[in-house]
């Protein structure tokens, strides 16, 4: 009997694991597709030309709340502000922070209150001030400071409201964006021939990269081992599930860290959820519902070239924090859409995207820790073949590192020079995912574990934020660190010298 | 004795396909199943390193070909387009050293072409800031110096689907005409992309009937939101070098597709057809459609087309908010002095703010009766509307809805 119930288990695992990487297998075929497609379109430069002197160029308003942020806030808005598309507007929302970023703010653009006519479509805590500079040369700068709603969905909410144009970006004011990243998500509306409704784009790591003043001068992967492993992390998530999935018309979530998102369909469904853990998962499933129920056709691509880079956790201890609060949003989704579920009413959504997440995603890390602890128990018991063991080891490493030159392919073929990592940042990547399932996901599925434990006991969950290191700094760490040794060394080669003066 | 090399690597291939397959076959279905995706991944992950390698190469290769065209080209072309002078092809030719009897790859000539359009775009923006315009027929005879005139027709008949549209995109761009006959047969291609760009070229290109797609309905099929960008830059085109342009008006009455209309209802105001206003509130009465409604007001409204002002105003009851606005604005843009009373109405019958709004800012802007009108609502408007009135006379604020 136990070995039958061992059997039953061993099978369900393998033929789980051989699920996936079939799922994996069939997304990244899509993914090439797309790509490939994709590259016949137009130059950046005839696309950015012929919006340049369209009056039909639809304006986008770039939204950002900021809290506490006074370290990275001045690089931030000037990138915002730089960024190359004839019709946008940027809007902060100084969500009641209690440190400098508002005077920050003030001072540095030159701002003064305006009576702007505030009208709250989408719920959101009350709003204080609206800023305007005085100073014409930020005239595409609005700032708005209201009373702290507790989570950034309330603040991008009031942002939303004060938004003027019929398109607009939701980010953080840790992203730099990349500067043509607003033609390429227009392009990626105006060239659909169904309504789009929200834009997914490719979103990497800033840790690492050379930044300077508010601008991507070189983009390069972090030599640290957390941004590292999550680097590898985003971009398998990006070029190969989120494009793969784009090919179907069937994108799970739009990132809120730089979503591209339509404001007529986003405040008919109420904007974002104050309450959600996941508002960026929760508002696309909201929209996409939406759509669904008028019988309205719909479409979210996404874009594959790199549009913006986040400052991603640097620590385990912020990781352990922002990975909770997924897990956490995570299961609030499905629970709160769980009517979803093979739901033909909801076409991809109900039928597709909503199960795949639920088996792959949600209840993965669920699997994977019961398969940990299994192991261990296993070995100690004496159960384990392990030739199946090493063999099946191999498979999903040889699997995992394929998928890592497939990541790398993509990367490439898609990326323009200028946003293209070196040749060595690509055996840095190697290198972290061979360490990768080792070291890092068992901490990832520890982590997602613990989201869903503390969702489910209902432990108070307090909206903190990531402790940010500002644009550069490793970097900056690193040229300090280099000229230090260069110093020393030249200090070392000078001494002999002396010495041998000396015994002259 | 030649050696076919696609069936040695074959045989080589299928070999060890075999031998492993015979090695494996005793073994249990899981062993099978793990050693056949370890195979494949390897098998295809060699390919793509190499694919990436292929990349990087000839990446390098197209950086060092471009590098060297900035470094011969660019200058002498720049002073070329900026010079008011007319240079014959063969003269421009010496200009840029460029020998004719060498002969270029076509990777090369694709480059040399892109070149040439990022460097027309950026002499264009240069003295469209300054306010003069660039020397077009130097630059057309620079594509005539480089001989690129054929390489767009060969581009055209034997490239790959992705090299047409660009090609077909280049000839827009840079302002230069292809032959009908290598046009035509891309027309009603079943590549979406191939066929708009064919289309599009063939409106620019052709002197016979090139608008044709227009009355058949052939546009219509696979209609984006791009279209309306690059119709709008066709017919500006057409303009500018003195090629006749259609009347839009009965399209916009008549088009097949209804995404179509509110496009020619603008466009007879970007192209400032005075003429065509005519018929437009004939259509804007029959129509449902709140989008193409707006189009035309504005249109009435930019154009001053004051005839239909009285209407306008009498069939602003019966509208929706988004149109109620757009005929608020028109009568604004119309300008007459005339209707300071129904924008006063328009302010005190509005049930939505965004009407309120667009009554109020009329109101500031209309005249001197406005004027006082606008003083004497924000005189009597409560705290629930001040706002409205705060947000229209803030210099900050206006200095911004100018922009």
């Amino acid at each position: 009997m136990k070995e039958v119930l061992f059997d039953i288990y061993g099978y369900a695992v393998f033929f789980y694991s051989l699920l996936l990487i079939i799922n994996y297998t069939v997304l990244m075929f899509l993914s090439f597709n797309s790509q490939r497609r994709e590259k016949t379109f137009l130059s950046i430069a005839y696309i950015k030309k012929m919006l340049s002197d369209s009056p039909y160029t639809p304006g986008v308003s770039i939204v950002a709340p900021a809290y506490n942020e006074e370290s990275n806030i001045i690089d931030n808005v000037v990138s915002m502000l730089s960024v190359d598309y004839p019709k946008f507007e940027v809007v902060i929302v100084n969500d009641g922070s209690t440190d400098s970023t508002l005077d920050k703010l003030i001072e540095y653009f030159s701002l003064v209150e305006v009576p702007f006519a505030y009208h709250e479509s989408v719920k959101s805590a009350p709003v204080r001030r609206v800023f305007k500079s005085t100073k014409p040369i930020f005239d595409q700068l609005t700032v708005v400071d209201k009373e702290n709603g507790g989570t950034k969905a309330d603040a991008s909410n009031a942002g939303i409201n004060a938004a003027r144009y019929p398109y607009f970006i939701d980010t953080d004011v840790d992203c730099i964006i990349d500067k043509y990243a607003l033609y390429r998500l227009v392009w990626a509306v105006l060239k659909e021939k169904t309504p789009v409704i929200a834009v997914s784009s490719t979103m990497l790591m800033v840790n690492g990269c050379k930044v300077e003043n508010g601008r991507m001068v070189e983009p390069r992967v972090s030599k640290r081992p957390i941004p590292l492993f999550q680097q590898v992390e985003y971009l398998r998530s990006y070029l190969v599930g989120k494009m793969g999935w784009s090919a179907l018309n069937a994108v799970n979530n739009v990132s809120g860290g730089f979503g591209f998102f339509r404001r007529d369909v986003v405040v008919a469904v109420g904007g974002y959820d104050s309450s959600s853990f996941a508002e960026d998962m929760d508002l696309i499933m909201r929209m996409i519902s939406y759509m669904c129920e008028l019988n309205q056709p719909y479409r979210i691509p996404h874009v594959a070239e790199t549009t913006c880079w986040t400052e991603g956790p640097p620590t385990l201890w912020a990781l352990n924090k922002q990975r909770t609060r997924w897990a956490r949003g995570l299961m609030q989704c499905m629970l709160v859409h769980r009517k979803l579920l093979f739901n033909p009413r909801y076409k991809r959504l109900g039928l597709i995207t909503y199960p795949f997440m639920f088996v792959f995603e949600f209840i993965a890390p669920i699997i994977e820790l019961i398969g940990y602890i299994s192991l261990i128990w296993f070995i100690l018991i004496g159960a384990v073949n392990w030739t199946t063991f090493w063999v099946l080891l191999l498979m999903l490493y040889t699997f995992n590192e394929f998928m890592l030159l497939v990541i790398c392919f993509f990367s490439y073929y898609v990326e323009d020079s200028s946003n293209r990592v070196s040749k060595w940042d690509y055996v840095w990547l190697f290198l972290a995912s061979l360490f990768e399932p080792i070291f890092y996901h068992p901490i990832i599925v520890f982590f997602s574990v613990k989201g869903y434990f503390s969702f489910l006991t209902k432990r108070s969950f307090k909206w903190e934020d990531i402790k940010r290191e500002g644009f550069g700094k490793e970097r900056q760490r690193e040229e300090e660190e280099r000229r230090r040794r260069e110093e020393e060394e030249e200090a070392e080669d000078d001494e002999p010298e002396a010495g041998d003066t000396d015994r002259k | 004795m030649e050696i076919d090399y696609g069936t040695y690597a074959l045989n080589v291939v299928s070999y060890y396909f075999w031998y492993l397959y015979d090695l494996f076959v005793g073994f249990p279905l899981v062993i099978q199943i793990c050693i056949l995706i370890i195979m494949l991944s390897i098998c295809v992950g060699i390919y793509l390193l190499c694919q990436t390698v292929y990349l990087y190469i000839i990446k390098h290769k197209e950086k060092k070909i471009m590098d060297r065209f900035l470094e011969l080209y660019r200058d002498p072309m720049i002073e070329i387009g900026n010079d008011d002078v007319i240079h014959e092809p063969d003269e421009i030719a010496e200009m840029m050293n460029f020998d004719r009897r060498k002969p270029m790859t076509i990777r090369e000539k694709r480059l040399l072409v892109q070149m040439i359009a990022d460097t027309k775009t950026e002499i264009t923006d240069t003295r469209t800031d300054a306010g003069e315009t660039i020397n077009r027929t130097n630059f057309h005879n620079i594509i005539k110096a480089f001989g690129l005139q054929s390489f767009f027709e060969s581009e055209l008949q034997f490239s790959h689907t992705k090299y047409k549209v660009r090609a077909l995109t280049w000839v827009r761009f840079l302002e230069e005409n292809v032959p009908d006959a290598v046009v035509t047969p891309l027309l009603y291609s079943r590549n979406n992309d191939l066929r708009k760009a064919a289309q599009a070229t063939f409106m620019w290109n052709s002197v016979v009937e090139p608008f044709r797609f227009f009355d058949n309905g052939d546009y219509d099929k696979y209609y984006r939101d791009w279209d309306k960008i690059d119709i709008h830059s066709i017919l500006v085109s057409r303009r500018k070098v003195g090629l006749t342009i259609p009347n839009v008006a009965h399209w916009v009455k008549d088009s097949q597709n209804d995404k179509l209309k509110p496009l020619f209802a603008s466009e007879i105001r970007y192209l400032n057809k005075v003429n065509e206003c005519d018929e437009l509130f004939d259509t804007f009465i029959r129509t449902s459609d709140s989008e193409l409604k707006c189009e035309i007001a504005c249109t009435l409204g930019k154009m001053r087309h004051i005839a239909d002002e009285e209407n306008l105003v009498d069939a602003y009851k019966a509208q929706t908010e988004v149109v109620k606005v757009a005929i608020i604005n028109s009568i604004v843009d119309m300008g007459t002095g005339r209707q300071a009373r129904f924008l006063e109405q328009c302010y005190d019958t509005a049930g939505d703010y965004s009407v309120k709004f667009a009554a109020a800012l009329a109101l500031s802007k209309y005249g001197e009766e406005g004027r006082a009108i606008f003083e004497r609502k924000q005189r009597s408007a409560g705290a629930k509307y001040q706002w409205i009135f705060d947000h229209i006379n803030d210099p900050i604020i206006n200095r911004r809805c100018a922009v």
